[in-house]
């Protein structure tokens, strides 16, 4: 079969409810009136609807209706009431034979309210019956009869004066009770619930209860195990054997065979400390929250604080790398000016510059172009090449000129001492153990040129030499010695930048006696050694208006870099 | 012939039913236990297929959709919806049996659920015609017998029946079309071997 004519077989039960809407009737009329195929199938199909028509099975139980019926009457109750099967209703019914039965039973059970005397029925669910005849709502019962509810049932009625009782099972048994007369009641078994509009008085065997007009109590009633009273509303008074008791709304009391036993309602609780207590908590809690909210302000602005911190950090550490390659290039720049003098300078200058030029190629070509230096050290004629060669390698600051610049702490030559100063100053500012030992024979050696001693305790004292920094104090304190070697020592110490130097410094800093340029270069080795004594003067002098302002202005860094702010500007 | 035409004062009937009852005649609703009883036990029958339950379904359906009537909502129609009660308890109490099957041993009471019994309303099993009929729906996978049955037995619109089963219209017309199919070649088989 095309699929079309599935489609339309398939469709075909909403074609005949008219639910197709019209583009698709239409659609599916053309298609049936061209399709034989379809129509036959139709046709076939059609005999089958007749005989599934008439297939309708009956429900084959003549009384089903009137059972129904039945049912409705006597459950008449809210749908969430659960809907029992009344099999011995039914099969009494059923055996009965006739539904008529059903419908006598039924109006025997269905008084009209007015009609009747004695309480009236306002609720029955379950198996409640009255002198063994089952009640339903609206029912009316006898004083004298006796009446039962099975477990799971409920019974309530009004009688005249509109007193209210509910029976209903307790603990698993039927309830039982009897009306003895207007304003009496008998409970043998069960709990019952009074609201008493008059005087009304429950008896049982163990002892009986009078309720005032006005009161709802409920009472118990466990075979032996006495008559329990629970006062809800009023009053009322529980007598046992041998004692009476006045209970008043909220109390309960126990009548049993040795005698009545009073049970005090508890103690009732003060709320009011509880209260005062949660007050102080959520007041606390709402502190707790407050001061939470000002903690996390705290760490917010420490975390921004350590941000910038770190950042002045790094600005500090950038600056003092700048100040370094500065003093260094300054200590090149005062070689060139002592030498200015002396009859190599002719010399020297062109090649400084040259080296400074050469250097960075050659650190590039690493260790090849540190050969090629060493080489021209050992084996050049040419003072002047050699000296070049010094320079270079002294600028390549790597571990792999030492070997090359220790050759060049023996040359001798046209040049004077000049090699090997640069040499020894190249060393010193290697960052090698190694070096000490080479650094200490030039420096130790007491012939040796003053130039290269100054040159090699500069790597001495950086590493903390004592006798290397005290020789350079020792020798810019010596008033009596060359200016250039003080000055040369000066600017040792200042490269060696060790704290060990600091009182000289602090002297240095505060003696007017001293240039201008040199005590600035002081308050900024100060500014780098950063101990309590330094930060005192250096602040001081930071804010004196009598110091020179150039000298002011370094003392104010350096305050900035001890404390690492930007206090000044 | 359309579904809907098979009875066509049943509406309004219904609804004058059910207002009557709600303003406190009771005993009217007889009469619609009387015109429902056999239709809703026969579809009850053919989701149960034990006459006992579907019996007892019937009258809780009743007595469920009596209680129930102030919340029933006339611009549908009340076998539709008296239907529904009727079928939701019944999936519910196969749901339940099933259940027990799985969890105890009380096999007996249960195995005539989803086919140990013959399938047959026990009024029908001396009459022939009908008896096919109803072997042959009983071959009928569950949600195709519950259509036609529906369809059949109250003669109601696949749009009432896909409201009762909560599935689409569309759905319900398909499955009444493979249902009749499948009837159609189970009836051929029978009248051969017969």
């Amino acid at each position: 079969m095309a699929v079309k004519c599935r489609e339309v077989m398939e469709l075909h039960e909403l074609y005949l409810d008219r639910a197709l809407e019209a583009g698709a009737r239409i659609s599916l009329e053309a298609h049936l009136s061209g399709c034989s195929s379809c129509q036959k199938q139709l046709e076939e199909l059609g005999t089958l609807d007749a005989r599934l028509e008439r297939a309708v099975a009956p429900v084959g139980d003549p009384t089903f209706a009137a059972e129904v019926m039945h049912r409705i009457r006597i459950d008449h109750t809210p749908a969430a009431q659960p809907l029992r099967r009344t099999f011995s209703m039914r099969s009494l019914i059923s055996h009965a034979g006739i539904a008529a039965a059903a419908a006598v039973l039924a109006i025997a059970l269905w008084p009209k309210q007015g009609d009747t005397e004695g309480p009236i029925v306002r609720w029955a669910s379950g198996n409640a019956t009255a002198a063994g005849q089952l009640l339903r709502r609206d029912a009316s019962f006898l004083p004298g009869q006796t009446l039962e509810v099975a477990p799971g049932g409920r019974l309530a009625w009004t009688d005249a004066r509109g007193t209210v009782q509910q029976l209903a099972p307790f603990a698993g048994d039927a309830a039982r009770a009897r009306l003895e007369s207007e304003g009496v009641t008998r409970l043998d078994r069960g709990l019952l619930t009074v609201s008493a509009v008059d005087p009304i008085e429950i008896r049982s065997p163990l002892g009986s209860a009078r309720l005032e007009g006005g009161t709802v109590a409920s009472l118990r009633r466990e075979d032996d195990r006495g008559l329990m009273m629970d006062v809800h509303e009023g009053r009322a008074t529980l007598e046992g054997s041998d004692r009476r008791l006045e209970l008043r709304a909220g109390e309960s009391g126990r009548v049993v065979a040795d005698g009545p036993e009073r049970v005090l309602p508890p103690e009732p609780i003060d709320l009011a400390p509880w209260e005062a207590k949660v007050d102080e908590l959520e007041a606390e809690n709402r502190k707790l929250h407050e001061r939470g909210k000002g903690l996390e302000q705290e760490v917010l602005s420490l975390t921004a604080q350590l941000t910038e911190a770190l950042t002045n950090n790094q600005q500090l550490g950038e600056r003092l790398l700048q100040i370094e390659s500065t003093v260094t290039e300054a200590q090149v720049q005062a070689l060139m000016d002592d030498f200015e003098t002396s009859a190599q300078v002719g010399m020297l200058y062109p090649l400084v510059a040259e080296a400074i030029q050469l250097a960075p190629r050659f650190r590039e070509m690493g260790s090849r172009g540190i050969d090629l230096l060493s080489e021209v050290i050992s084996t050049s004629d040419s003072s002047e090449q050699r000296l070049l060669a010094v320079l270079i390698l002294r600028r390549i600051e790597t571990p792999a000129v030492i070997p090359p610049l220790q050759a060049a702490l023996q040359i001798k030559d046209e040049a004077g001492n000049m090699a090997r100063q640069i040499a020894a100053a190249g060393l010193s500012i290697i960052d090698a153990e190694a070096m000490s030992s080479v650094l200490r024979s030039r420096f130790e050696a007491e012939n040796e040129d003053i130039g290269v001693r100054i040159n090699s305790a500069i790597g001495l004292a950086r590493m903390g030499d004592r006798p290397a920094i005290d020789f350079l104090v020792d020798m810019y304190r010596d008033e009596s010695a060359d200016p250039r070697d003080r000055e040369g020592a000066l600017q040792a110490l200042l490269v060696a930048n060790r704290p060990e130097a600091a009182p000289l410094f602090r002297e240095i800093a505060t003696d007017e006696k001293v240039e201008i340029g040199v005590r600035a270069a002081a308050f900024s080795f100060l500014g780098d050694v950063r101990d309590q004594q330094s930060l005192e003067l250096v602040q001081k002098v930071a804010d004196d208006p009598a110091v020179p302002a150039e000298i002011r202005k370094v003392a104010q860094r350096a305050y900035n870099r001890i404390t690492g702010t930007d206090f000044y500007r | 012939m359309t579904a809907q035409q098979k009875h066509p004062e049943t509406a309004a009937e219904d609804a004058r039913i059910v207002s009557q009852v709600l303003t406190g005649d009771r005993e009217i609703y007889g009469r619609l236990v009387e015109k429902y009883q056999d239709r809703l036990y026969s579809i009850l029958f053919s989701i149960l297929r034990n006459h006992d339950l579907a019996l007892e379904i019937c009258q809780d359906t009743f007595l469920r959709a009596f209680n129930a009537l102030h919340l029933y909502d006339s611009t549908y129609k009340f076998s539709s919806w008296l239907f529904r009660i009727g079928v939701n308890l019944s999936f519910n109490k196969v749901k339940r049996l099933k259940l027990e099957r799985k969890t105890t041993d009380r096999s007996v009471e249960v195995a005539r659920l989803g086919g140990g019994e013959s399938g047959i309303p026990p009024a029908l099993q001396t009459e022939e015609t009908k008896k096919v009929i109803w072997e042959a729906m009983e071959q009928l996978p569950e949600n195709y017998r519950t259509a036609l049955t529906m369809r059949y037995f109250e003669g109601l619109s696949c749009k009432d029946i896909a409201e009762v089963l909560g599935v689409t219209p569309n759905v319900v017309s398909i499955n009444i079309h493979r249902g009749k199919k499948l009837m159609q070649r189970y009836l051929k088989d029978y009248a051969i071997k017969g």
